[in-house]
């Protein structure tokens, strides 16, 4: 377990950012497509992730502790919003976006390092718990985290960092998912009672990313053509992570 | 119960108009400062109602946490959906984008919609348990006085004069009562569906209180808002932890 847990924090950390690099070689026209794309797509994961996997799996294996899972819950929802404000944590997918573009480029580093952070110790509370929670976990921190580093290197380049600058701080700031998940795998391994707890602020951020910094950022796209490729890729995201959760149940 | 159901249903309806049109005497300063009060308070409810009331005890009838949160997940999809399709946005504030553009009579069709939705609310949470009714209804009331006073604004922006808006208005929202009525004989037939539509009502005010109510919160990034938006959400916060809890409720 060990293994898949280092091995999906690398992926959903530097893995994302080479892919976000790759995206930033292709024109503006096409880069913003995938990215909107991507957001999309990512809102389904997260959502089905959540509430599907994570919630009822807390609840489950906190011997049916629903209020307390709930209350957790709600205090991880609480948590990201003092976050958000105080840091300006913001995940902002397009590059005229407002409260970024204020921000300079350490604030952005330093909000990149916290929030992967907090994914490491996502990934390691998931797989901990079943494999099963642990890819689904990871496929959304993934989708995710391509726009969001996306958003974060354009910044960056728009600040003058040079291209190579960019990455390499990214890099930087992005790895400290690898780090906080094998920190996470053993400290929650001696602490197996607070999975489910973590488990619970962690499936918060995964609503809290999608309802609040996601959905907005859709609704700004309107017209049939437009809604039906949202519909039709957050269902995308939504069936994959439903296929998986069906594939344990048959094991 | 029935007295409740209607008791409520009139004061989150008729109740929540009365309390915007006093907020529209009272001037634009005022008016402004107390929406934006509500919003934060509202959000507090909103969570807390959801996380801490209705989705635990949602849980505890269907003894089978995958099924609620998969309705929970549907839920939000659909008001995704909804969101989308009536421009049915909850915007608070003038200034708003796509309120401002849409016409008189689609505020009032959205209004009426999602009126009728709280009524059915207010009637399962009712059947459910008289303290999870109350919790219930007091956050619709707290979110609806904001919504009004919004709805108000751009009628009478749209050059509705004051009385013709505040009849439309009453008409639009008053569908809360006969659905409350009616939902409430249903559902007391088909008993075993109230959870579902306890967990679809906690997806409807979870959607509201993140994808609407925060990103309007996170507009405002000075010390001081940010102090007095915590303080109002914990208020909320706590009014609904209180009357879930001290009710005599226990889980």
């Amino acid at each position: 377990m060990f293994f898949w847990v280092v091995f999906f924090s690398i992926l959903g950390s530097i893995g994302a950012i080479v892919i976000a690099l790759f995206f930033l070689s292709f024109g503006k026209k096409y880069q913003e497509k995938l990215v909107s794309y991507l957001v999309s797509f990512a809102t389904g994961t997260l959502l089905a992730a959540a509430s599907l996997g994570m919630i009822p799996t807390a609840i489950q294996n906190s011997g049916n502790q629903i209020q307390l899972v709930m209350a957790f819950f709600l205090g991880g929802i609480l948590f990201f919003f003092i976050l958000e404000k105080l840091v300006i944590w913001r995940h902002c997918h397009n590059i005229e976006c407002e409260v970024t573009e204020s921000a300079t480029g350490p604030i952005i580093l330093i909000g990149d390092a916290f929030h992967n952070f907090v994914d490491g110790i996502v990934i390691a509370a998931a797989f901990l718990i079943n494999p099963f929670i642990g890819v689904t976990v990871s496929i959304s921190v993934i989708a995710h985290e391509i726009p969001q580093e996306v958003g974060d290197l354009a910044i960056l380049i728009d600040k003058k960092y040079s291209k190579k600058k960019a990455f390499v701080y990214n890099s930087i700031s992005g790895s400290f998912t690898i780090p906080a998940a094998i920190l996470g795998y053993f400290v929650l391994d001696i602490l197996s009672l607070t999975i489910p707890y973590v488990l619970a602020i962690s499936a918060s951020s995964f609503i809290y990313i999608a309802l609040s910094d996601l959905t907005p950022e859709l609704h700004k796209k309107i017209g049939i053509g437009h809604t039906i490729k949202q519909l039709m890729l957050i269902f995308l995201g939504i069936t994959i992570m439903v296929l998986i959760f069906i594939w344990k149940s048959l094991i | 119960m029935l007295v409740w159901v209607i008791l409520f249903s009139v004061i989150g309806s008729i109740g929540a108009i009365a309390a915007a049109s006093l907020f529209v005497i009272l001037g634009e300063r005022i008016q402004k400062k107390l929406v934006t009060a509500l919003l934060s308070f509202a959000t507090g409810t909103l969570l807390t109602a959801a996380f801490i009331g209705l989705i635990p005890e949602a849980i505890e009838a269907v003894e089978e946490p995958h099924l609620v949160t998969l309705v929970i997940l549907g839920g939000i999809l659909f008001f995704f959906f909804l969101e989308k399709f009536l421009i049915w946005r909850n915007c608070q504030n003038n200034a708003c984008e796509v309120h401002s553009h849409a016409p008189g009579p689609l505020v009032l069709i959205g209004d009426a919609f999602h009126n009728f939705t709280d009524g059915i609310v207010i009637a399962a949470a009712f059947l459910t348990d008289f303290n999870i009714g109350l919790a219930a209804s007091i956050t619709i009331l707290m979110h609806e006085i904001p919504q009004e006073t919004g709805d108000f604004a751009i009628l009478i922006h749209n050059g509705m004069p004051n009385k013709k808006a505040f009849l439309y208005n009453i008409l639009s929202s008053s569908t809360t009562i006969p659905s409350a009525i009616a939902s409430y004989f249903i559902l007391e037939i088909f008993e075993t569906f109230i959870p579902l539509f306890l967990a679809i009502s906690a997806a409807s005010f979870i959607y509201i209180a993140l994808s609407d109510l925060t990103p309007q919160l996170h507009q405002r990034t000075e010390t001081k808002e940010i102090v007095k938006q915590l303080l109002l959400i914990l208020l909320g916060i706590t009014l609904m932890v209180i009357i879930l809890t001290v009710g005599g409720h226990n889980h």
